[in-house]
């Protein structure tokens, strides 16, 4: 399975959008940046997700995909707060800026909102802890 | 062979299509060459839908002087020929009033088309206050539960009408909370703009008691839309007891940015709000006048010791945006030192002129 998290800003995907240059500012604003911080965290936390259910640890898997979890809510509460200190017309820009897949096809003309919330659950499709015991059982 | 009906259906569907051309886009400049006669005649050609919407635009540079014969076009026994004149009352709009008892009578003859009656009433829509004598056969229309299109053209010509009477229904059918139509209304004032300023106090009252957040703030940016005539209406809301209600007034005056001077005064005040919230669109409502609020930079220059490192970074942008030169060299290193990450790095923007 490809490497593919939640993107935070910053990367550099080739040509600059105009229409995200208003984020600029909005980048420092704290809430945004707790934001960053969060989708970071869960980026890793996926990561160590992935990696422990390609191993044997059943244990380990199923801490992984607490600590996923929990990674997870912390980015909808921190989208939450964000959402009261952003104009709503500007929130739009700031999801599709926090949450654009690497692959822009994946959003497939979906309208953003649809495809921001869709991708949350899309990343939490992942194995269930009883699921990697009983696959990496013996 | 195609059907007689099918026929039909297509044609309608092309009218209406080349109607929104008539609808949406801006009146030509240049009077017409043809004659009243020769428009009207045009109007009546049967299968010419192009020249037909064409002289239905032209006659509306005759003004008045087109109302009287198009009125009997409206009696005129070929459906599209009504119709046409209908579009031509839609660009004629508030010079058409004379037409109001004709429209009003299409609209209520439930033995017209649907097509027919929707556009009578955006004729009476675009007709605005004067065609408000159309309110009980439009009220009568929508106790009927009419298609959505049609209960959409409604619900724009009542919102245009902007009467007490019109307002008053729309509020009512707001109250209701069926979401489809909640939005069908709003997006109606919203395109209305600043002729709809008389329901701004009707409508703010209602997204004041309305419990779902999302549409009291679509409520109050709606309003926003109205221009700075709506201030006086917002202000009072910022001293209100709820805090989401002088959140979302703030929010509202940070849209209407210079236009909104008027309420700097209690913009100050807010900032000293007890809510983060509220001192935060505060500030940004003083940071969208620019230097429109220069005298609002002392009250600003307080808030960048506030607790909330949101709020700090706000004022910080609003003062760079009003009057940068406020700040003093200590202000500066105390924004440049700032515990949190994001001022130190939002007032560096400033101070290097990225802003």
């Amino acid at each position: 399975m490809a490497e593919r998290g939640l993107r935070p800003f910053g990367s550099d995907d080739g040509e600059a959008d105009p229409s995200l240059e208003r984020l600029d500012d909005l980048r420092t604003l704290p809430a945004y940046r707790d934001v960053t911080r969060s989708v970071v965290e869960l980026n890793a936390a996926r990561a160590a997700l992935l990696k422990a259910a390609a191993g044997a640890d059943g244990e380990a898997a199923g801490r992984a995909a607490a600590d996923y979890h929990r990674t997870l809510e912390q980015v909808r509460s921190a989208l939450a707060t964000l959402k009261s200190y952003v104009d709503p017309a500007e929130f739009q820009t700031c999801l599709r800026d926090l949450f654009m897949p690497h692959a822009e096809a994946e959003l497939g003309g979906a309208a953003i909102q649809e495809s921001c919330l869709g991708i949350l659950p899309r990343v939490e499709i992942l194995p269930r802890v009883k699921t990697l015991s009983e696959e990496n059982l013996p | 062979m195609i059907p007689g009906f099918i026929m039909r259906l297509r044609g309608w569907a092309v009218t209406r299509l080349l109607a929104v051309a008539i609808l949406c886009l801006p009146a030509v400049g240049s009077a017409t060459e043809q004659s009243l006669g020769q428009l009207l005649e045009q109007l009546q050609r049967p299968r010419e839908a192009v020249a037909r919407i064409r002289a239905a635009e032209a006659l509306a540079h005759y003004g008045e002087a087109a109302v009287s014969p198009l009125r009997r076009l409206l009696r005129h026994d070929d459906e599209m020929v009504r119709y046409y004149a209908c579009l031509a009352f839609v660009r004629l709009g508030p010079r058409a009033e004379a037409a109001v008892p004709d429209l009003i009578g299409i609209v209520g003859d439930p033995g017209e088309s649907e097509d027919l009656r929707d556009s009578a009433i955006i004729a009476l829509g675009q007709i605005g206050p004067a065609a408000s004598s159309a309110l009980p056969v439009l009220q009568a229309i929508l106790h009927r539960r009419p298609s959505l299109d049609l209960r959409k053209t409604v619900l724009s010509a009542l919102v245009a009408f902007a009467t007490s009477e019109a307002v008053a229904i729309l509020i009512e059918r707001l109250e209701r909370g069926e979401r489809q139509e909640q939005l069908i209304i709003l997006a109606a004032f919203w395109q209305q703009g600043a002729k709809a300023t008389p329901a701004a106090g009707e409508l703010l009252a209602f997204g004041a008691r309305h419990p779902d957040r999302e549409l009291r703030d679509r409520v109050f940016l709606t309003v926003a839309t109205f221009g700075r005539d709506v201030t006086a209406d917002l202000v009072p809301y910022l001293q209100a007891d709820r805090t989401e209600l002088r959140r979302c007034a703030a929010l509202a005056l940070s849209r209407l940015g210079p236009e909104a001077v008027a309420a700097v005064p209690m913009l100050c005040e807010t900032l000293n709000d007890t809510e983060t919230l509220v001192r935060f669109w505060a500030a940004k409502a003083l940071g969208n006048m620019g230097p429109h609020a220069r005298w609002a930079a002392a009250s600003l220059l307080r808030v960048l010791d506030d607790r909330d490192p949101n709020v700090r970074w706000e004022a910080t942008t609003a003062i760079a945006r009003i009057a940068p030169a406020a700040l003093t060299e200590e202000q500066w290193n105390r924004l440049l030192a700032d515990p949190d990450p994001g001022v130190r790095q939002r007032a560096a923007m400033i101070r290097s002129g990225s802003l």
